[in-house]
């Protein structure tokens, strides 16, 4: 038996947990500012996946992960283009241009991997950890928590920064009006397709942001389909946060907890089958939906297209 | 009378572009890709061709459209509905592995036709049991279906490897996966071929429900429960039966797509195999317009492309993944040709009404400027 | 309007009716179709010509280690024997058996279905198509004459890693990290433990896995091997396919020095610093390929399971400078003992059998 309250194993777990959350918090993130809109975007995966590979070529390319994440957004932010005309502008089936999007952000990022780099596989360089002077000398903590990557406390700031826009900014109230009652933003003079379509494109960079960091810090090279349904668990973060960005971060430590928690569970004695440890976030996001099922929250708007006028 | 024939014929060139015109699009996308990767589209096209047609590679295609077709016909009852069954992957896996489970017993045990039977509703049952709580909790609370049948779809596929390592695992083996169902027993051949029975299963439900759906007061209090749930509550239609009902025959008929894969192609279930043949029946079911009948060339057409895709891209250089793009580009061509079909039709402009004006008002200005 | 509410239910069960019985009658007229045919006679005593051998792999090469391996060999046999292969990778898992049917009708003489997964669909195609199949880890799948399996004893290449290792860690804990419930991860682990605990067996074992298989889950092999090596294990041995990047990645990212051993394939690509890398336990699939394409020519096909251990040279340790000459001494010595017998390494198949090892001190 391994001594799991060492404090190296401590840090590892801890570090394991972040690196866990993160991707999916910005995705998370991404996709509330666009469900609060009413744009409920089902092509996460997909953006997610062009983030990772773009950002990860470009992190190869440059040697500077910082373009690498900017380069993952810009990919994103590309990819939900495809929702913003065809589902914003012109009102076309939600649903179907989300599955596209998955399909074709997965596919053809697999396509690309395999005809460029599979046969060499290269890792892209992290560029280290940004380790806080001070800080990062506290014992368990600071190695772990002190010691992230840089971009590690740009997602904090981003956190915060979202929550405060969404509730306290004038912008924040035309998203949040978008998408429960877009009749009162048109009236009051606003454009619901314009804050919609920002608003998609802001959750796609997100999106993209959430897997480049999954490429880029998390493991350092890009795999096809390397996401493994962490869009389809942000869509669920997003539904159970109710638009409240504090939740969104908790629910997403949440999951990096458990994730982390699994490869704990192995390294005791205890014997529980790694398929049952890979279905506990599902089963209690059911367990949630069930017993809070009166109270679970949509936006009334969500996913129908704003046509002025329109009943 | 002739411009009544006329029209007619019109109609029906019209639904055949709008159907075929998506795929087409499609294809070209997809050879201009192929080209920028340095491939050459006619070579990987004409493989898939090859090994999806020719010498009896027709066979297989076929084959595989008795799962695809079922599966088709039961996201076509649920979508007419306006439901999201996004969950076929789950509940095609739990019905695939209780039938692959019960299988070689029941075939042992009891006479063909009634081991068939039997194991047919199983995977039927399991599959519709499995949309209950997702049909549920849209019905009395109006909960997403979305997220609630995909995360259900998780927790199936997780149920399902359990299911074979623990229970169902063929004890002679040393990979995860159940035991086998005797080729001798499985579904027997269409006489003359090697397809099994199965396709002609899928094709007879297809024509049935075509008939349901199209000619029955079922079928059109359907239809009108689709088009509003409000409208269709005062005809007196109840929008909680209907929705659980719709979700039982939709898991039902995946089930069953399941039965007749396992008894007719498979035999047995790998653990960790997800053939996510759900997700690729979306676009075509809407490219069919939601007709089961009219679902078969396009199920066909996929059959084909799948059948033969893999060697071709094979042997084209080309990740298998390229299919999905594909898919994914008849999807967005389907959704702008369908766009600009019905604007056509309601003699309406292209853009919605506040995009002209963002369009209209730059341009406006810019004018007004320049000529002043 | 009475009369025609009080016929609806009854017309109702009738159609109901109509409907079961039409269901039956089609179950009935199906049944009675022709039951499957006689699976391909072919006289296998005879044997025939080998001009063409084909491989079904369900990824590429750039997995570093069981893909590679497999197309490696088939190259290497082929080359040797001097006929063609057909190399198909990348195949995934889908449509399996109609894939091997396809690749055994496009002339080829032999067809390896190079995954454990491919077995039973392997038998499969055989039986549509006489084409000999050659699968791999299921004993199972074997038919006389017909399919031939490759069985493998790799704990015995593991048992001679776990010398290495135990000689070289200076922590005294070594880690074990594997990324699936896979026969042959647990057949090494129980060989590794039992090498490493014939140096010393003080020595501490430290094991994580990534989950049922995660096989190319490299993010989730970074995060095991990380940890392994924050319980303190300076040396590591590896079980991966595409995880092995990850695995990699964690040891050179590490803030204490950490060795690696590869299995299967090397990963002499993957590495920033090959001084990394302790030693290789290396699949070596090309002459067993060549026996069996000789045995399919000679009519003595499937007689038997074609074995890859360490007397065949199936399963060996690479060199590299880190295995110095008293590893090497040791490893020599440990290689004759089981070659000659007096060294039995104990197989470990299921994760049951490998903790109940793991256990016993």
């Amino acid at each position: 038996m391994i001594d799991l309250l060492s404090p190296a194993f401590l840090i590892t777990f801890i570090v394991g947990c972040l690196v866990g959350t993160v991707p999916l918090m910005l995705a998370a993130l991404g996709e509330t500012i666009g469900e609060q809109s009413g744009v409920l975007n089902l092509g996460i995966e997909g953006m997610m996946l062009v983030g990772g590979y773009a950002g990860y070529v470009a992190t190869l390319s440059s040697g500077s992960s910082w373009l690498g994440m900017l380069v993952g957004a810009l990919a994103g932010a590309a990819l939900s283009l495809v929702i913003v005309v065809l589902n914003v502008w012109l009102g076309l089936n939600q649903i179907v241009l989300g599955i596209a999007v998955t399909l074709a952000g997965g596919g053809i990022t697999s396509v690309l991997y395999d005809q460029l780099y599979s046969k060499t596989a290269p890792r892209a360089d992290t560029g280290g950890a940004l380790k806080i002077p001070g800080l990062s000398d506290i014992p368990v903590i600071g190695p772990s928590l002190f010691s992230q990557p840089g971009f590690f406390w740009v997602t904090v700031a981003l956190v915060v920064g979202v929550g405060f826009f969404l509730r306290r900014t004038n912008w924040g109230l035309s998203i949040r009006a978008a998408g429960q009652k877009p009749a009162s933003l048109d009236a009051a003079g606003g454009s619901v397709m314009r804050t919609r379509s920002q608003a998609a494109l802001l959750g796609g960079a997100f999106a993209g942001l959430g897997g480049a960091y999954l490429a880029v810090f998390a493991t350092g090279a890009f795999t096809p389909f390397m996401t493994n349904g962490l869009g389809y668990v942000a869509i669920i973060v997003t539904m159970l946060a109710r638009g409240r960005v504090l939740w969104v971060a908790l629910v997403s430590l949440l999951y990096g907890v458990t994730v982390a928690l699994g490869t704990v569970l192995q390294l005791t004695s205890l014997d529980i089958p790694t398929d049952v440890i890979g279905m506990l976030p599902y089963l209690a996001v059911m367990i949630v939906l069930v017993v809070f099922a009166r109270s679970v929250y949509i936006s009334p708007a969500l996913g129908a297209p704003y046509t002025r006028g329109a009943r | 009378m002739a411009s009544e024939r006329s029209g007619r014929v019109r109609g029906i060139v019209e639904t055949v572009v709008r159907s075929v015109l998506p795929v087409v699009l499609a294809l070209i996308a997809g050879g201009i890709i192929l080209a920028a990767l340095g491939k050459n589209p006619f070579v990987f096209y004409g493989a898939i061709v090859e090994n999806g047609i020719g010498g009896t590679n027709w066979e297989d295609s076929l084959v595989m459209m008795a799962p695809l077709l079922l599966i088709a016909v039961g996201l076509i009852v649920v979508f007419r509905g306006q439901l999201w069954n996004l969950g076929s992957a789950g509940q095609y896996l739990l019905a695939a592995v209780v039938v692959t489970g019960i299988g070689p017993w029941a075939l042992k045990t009891l006479p063909a036709a009634l081991a068939y039977l039997l194991l047919a509703v199983a995977g039927a049952a399991t599959a519709a049991v499995w949309t209950l709580v997702p049909a549920w909790l849209k019905a009395r609370f109006g909960t997403n279906e979305i997220i609630t049948t995909l995360v259900m779809s998780t927790i199936g596929a997780g149920l399902t490897n359990i299911l074979i390592e623990n229970v169902f695992q063929d004890p002679e083996l040393n990979t995860p996966q159940t035991s086998e169902i005797p080729i001798a027993d499985m579904l027997p051949f269409i006489p003359g071929t090697q397809v099994h029975v199965g396709f002609v299963v899928a094709i007879v439900v297809a024509i049935v429900f075509q008939v349901i759906l199209s000619r029955t007061s079922f079928g059109l209090r359907l239809d009108v429960f689709g088009a509003s749930p409000k409208a269709a509550r005062h005809v007196g239609i109840s929008s909680k039966r209907m929705i659980v009902l719709l979700f039982v025959i939709s898991g039902g008929l995946i089930g069953l797509g399941a039965a007749m894969d396992m008894m007719g192609e498979w035999g047995y279930l790998r653990s960790n195999w997800n053939p996510h043949y759900g997700d690729a029946m979306i676009p075509f079911v809407f490219l069919a317009r939601l007709s089961p009948v009219g679902s078969i060339p396009f199920v066909a057409f996929y059959a084909v492309f799948a059948t033969g895709g893999t060697i071709a891209s094979q042997q084209t250089g080309l990740s298998v993944d390229f299919l999905s793009v594909i898919v994914a580009l008849i999807l967005i061509f389907m959704t702008i040709t369908e766009y600009v079909g019905t604007k056509r039709r309601l003699g309406q402009s292209y853009l919605p009404d506040e995009l002209k004006n963002t369009v209209r008002i730059p341009f406006a200005r810019l004018a007004s400027r320049s000529a002043a | 309007m009475s009369s025609t509410t009080q016929m609806r239910p009854l017309r109702r069960t009738a159609t109901r009716l109509v409907a079961i019985g039409a269901m039956t009658a089609l179950a009935a007229g199906l049944s009675a179709c022709a039951t499957r045919g006689d699976s391909a006679s072919t006289d296998d005593s005879k044997g025939r010509e080998v001009k063409q051998i084909a491989i079904v792999a369900p990824e590429t090469e750039a997995d570093h280690g069981w893909n590679a391996q497999g197309l490696a060999g088939v190259k290497e046999a082929a080359d040797s024997l001097g006929i063609k292969a057909d190399i198909n990778d990348n195949v995934g898992y889908d449509n399996t058996q109609t894939i091997l049917t396809q690749v055994a009708k496009k002339g080829n003489d032999l067809v390896i279905a190079h995954a454990s997964g491919f077995s039973t669909a392997a038998d499969r195609a055989n039986a549509s198509t006489g084409v000999p199949m050659l699968a791999v880890t299921n004993e199972k799948a074997m038919v006389k004459g017909k399919v031939g399996v490759i069985t493998f004893e790799a704990q015995q290449g593991a048992y001679l890693a776990g010398i290495a290792a135990a000689m070289t860690t200076k922590t005294k804990t070594v880690g074990i990290v594997s990324s699936a419930d896979d026969i042959n991860w647990y057949t090494m682990s129980g060989g590794f433990v039992q090498g490493v605990r014939s140096v010393d067996p003080s020595i501490k074992i430290v094991v994580a896995y990534i989950g049922s298989a995660g096989y190319a889950d490299s993010a989730g092999g970074k995060k095991v091997a990380s940890q392994v090596i924050a319980a303190g294990a300076d040396v590591i041995i590896g079980f991966g396919d595409g995880a092995t990047v990850g695995y990699v990645a964690a040891v050179e990212e590490a803030a204490t020095p950490v060795k690696y051993i590869a299995t299967i394939g090397s990963v002499d690509e993957l590495v920033k610093d090959k001084s990394t890398i302790l030693t290789t336990v290396s699949w070596n699939f090309g002459k067993t390929i060549e026996k069996a394409v000789k045995d399919v020519e000679a009519g003595t096909f499937a007689q038997d399971f074609y074995t890859l251990d360490v007397p065949n040279g199936g399963i060996s340790l690479t060199d590299t400078d880190n295995m110095t000459a008293e590893i090497d001494a040791a490893v020599e010595t440990a290689k004759k003992g089981i070659e000659d017998g007096s060294i039995t390494v104990e197989k470990t198949k299921t994760k049951k059998e490998f903790d109940a090892f793991y256990d016993q001190k």
